[in-house]
């Protein structure tokens, strides 16, 4: 057998591992899917933005630096700076407001937040085809990529490499999904720094590479990129970095993790060390794309630069750790995809809407039952991968953060927005992302729908119920002012006493007996 | 020339590191300085087994 094949299903079986560790940790609901809220700053960190990065930046990224030059940094540009506007933006606040809400879901803090039924059930639609547009890509690709690297047929490679996810996702939940994410953000960018520093050595340092880059052809230095194809072309740059720079603070399976964190404080020392990862990550195999072509004049597949240029580096050992950080890439992302699937199913349909008097212990096990049906369901139709398909796939990102980010952040940054705003938010940002993106405007379609959402947000807010002074208060102390929090919302946010839907329902109750009276 | 590039090429791809690392590092300061007055005590801890 193979070195490489040795190496991979030694990491299957180690992801195995970590899922059956922490399968006894995980004893509640809150457990299974937040991690008990008690992630530190350093799992934070990595489960945050080895979600965020999928197998695009060791294959996608590496080909489009080789095609047009150094201009392809500024898709990395977004990218490394999103970690810090997500964590400082959002991070300690919805920390906070999930937790005096009581919720374990992203949709259903969003229902809380915004008092309205309406909006989990929008929130539901958008976020279910999302995610399941999301993780059919995600499983797509992690089948293409283990037939490229491995030579294994697609579908026994889909059902060997998503099963190991399904695994590990479906017996540990949160806890295992963070920790396999710790062990393989450390895989990715101890793998990329490792190429990275020999490749450029081996051309002779970054001057060097310059040099032999403008004597083949000078424009692959240019801000504009290789032949000038974007001279003035700012809106492409402005797209190019926004989308990532904003984008995340609107995806669900993202602003979870805030969520997860093990307290508000953790927040400052999690933005650290997501900064110092993202930089050391992101540019690297943006830049081993343009080592490549000076390394790898005469590559037949581009998306192969990093991992021709690991054999070229590396022993045979080395190397395979080096595609085992390409599908670790790829598995962080599912899992978390996966996770929140279970997530939205168990608690936002069943336990708040078919069974509300379900035990802890139905929810888990309704959350796996979901995990597994959309594992086994998805990689079925993966295998078949029906024409137009993958046309569906390439809509997720930019609806779901379309939909999402302007209610997110309005959430806990503006007290006046209300059920209203953040319907017409998701609907009109989402649908026009939608239009945009099938009539061929991809490109501006993100900038597009961001603008529209954030001003539907707006104006929809001025009609409508208005935000309660039950809620601003709560908002207020998520922003850690001194809120005078009204007694019965102050006991929803103790789970040892009762949820939070008890407790609104009971001051509901009781505002209307006292009106009667 | 900064590292045989045009130096806004080199300002516009590879000054974002620092740049980024910097701000963090800012942000970092001005967090502290916020947690520092707050007290997140009812958010810590209370739910870990």
């Amino acid at each position: 057998m193979r070195i490489e094949v040795i190496v991979l299903f030694a990491y299957f079986i180690g992801m195995i591992g970590v899922g059956i560790y922490w399968n006894k940790r995980a004893k509640s609901s809150e457990d299974y899917m937040l991690g008990g809220r008690g992630m530190g700053p350093f799992i934070t960190a990595l489960t945050l933005q080895t979600t965020a990065m999928s197998g695009y930046m060791f294959m996608g990224g590496p080909a489009l630096a080789y095609s047009i030059g150094w201009f392809a940094l500024f898709y990395a540009v977004g990218d490394a700076g999103g970690g810090i506007v997500n964590i400082a933006v959002m991070g300690r606040r919805m920390r906070r407001l999930s937790q005096l809400l009581d919720c374990i879901s992203p949709i259903e803090y969003l229902e809380k937040r915004y008092e309205s039924k309406k909006i989990k059930v929008v929130a539901s639609v958008i976020t279910i085809f999302g995610l399941a547009g999301y993780i059919l890509a995600q499983f797509l690709a992690a089948g293409k990529t283990l037939a490229k690297l491995f030579d294994f047929p697609l579908a026994p490679a889909l059902i060997i490499g998503v099963g190991v996810i399904l695994f590990y996702t479906f017996v540990g939940g949160y806890f295992a999904v963070a920790w396999t994410d710790v062990i393989q953000g450390i895989i990715m960018v101890s793998a990329v720094i490792g190429i990275l520093i020999l490749s450029v050595n081996e051309i002779g340092g970054l001057t060097a590479l310059n040099t032999k880059l403008a004597a083949i052809d000078p424009t692959y230095l240019s801000v504009w990129g290789k032949d000038l194809q974007y001279q003035g072309a700012w809106g492409v740059i402005a797209s190019a970095v926004l989308i990532y720079l904003i984008g995340y603070v609107g995806l669900p399976h993202v602003v979870i993790k805030h969520m997860a964190m093990e307290s508000p404080k953790a927040a400052k020392t999690t933005l650290l060390y997501a900064t110092v990862w993202n930089q050391l990550f992101i540019f690297s195999p943006y830049i081993l794309g343009i080592c490549g072509i000076i390394l790898l004049p005469n590559i037949a597949d581009k998306e192969m630069v990093i991992p021709d240029l690991a054999f070229m580096m590396f022993p045979g050992f080395v190397a395979a750790i080096v595609l085992t950080a390409i599908m670790s890439a790829i598995m962080s992302t599912v899992a978390a995809l996966l996770l929140l699937t279970g997530t939205v199913w168990s608690i936002d349909l069943y336990k708040r809407g078919i069974n509300p008097g379900a035990s802890d212990k139905q929810v888990v096990f309704m959350s796996r039952l979901s995990i597994f049906v959309v594992g086994v369901v998805g990689i079925t139709i993966a295998i078949l991968n029906p024409p137009g398909i993958f046309m569906l796939v390439i809509f997720s990102f930019g609806v779901m953060a379309c939909s999402f980010m302007a209610p997110f952040f309005c959430a806990i940054w503006w007290r006046k927005a209300n059920a209203t705003g953040a319907l017409a938010s998701m609907v009109l940002g989402g649908g026009t992302n939608l239009v945009m993106t099938a009539m061929g405007y991809g490109d501006s379609a993100f900038f597009a729908g961001a603008i529209v959402s954030i001003i539907a947000m707006i104006v929809g807010s001025q009609f409508g119920k208005k935000t309660t002074p039950e809620m601003i208060a709560l908002i207020d102390k998520a922003a850690a002012k001194n809120a005078k929090v009204a007694p019965k919302l102050q006991t929803a946010s103790s789970k040892h006493l009762a949820s939070e839907g008890k407790a609104i329902a009971q001051f509901i109750r009781s505002r209307e007996l006292t009106t009667t009276c | 020339m900064i590292f045989g590039m045009p130096t806004v090429s080199f300002l516009a791809f590879l000054s974002w590191p620092l740049t980024f690392t910097v701000t963090a590092l800012i942000i970092y300061y001005f967090m502290a300085k916020q947690d520092a007055l707050t007290d997140d005590s009812e958010f810590e801890g209370e739910v870990k087994h």
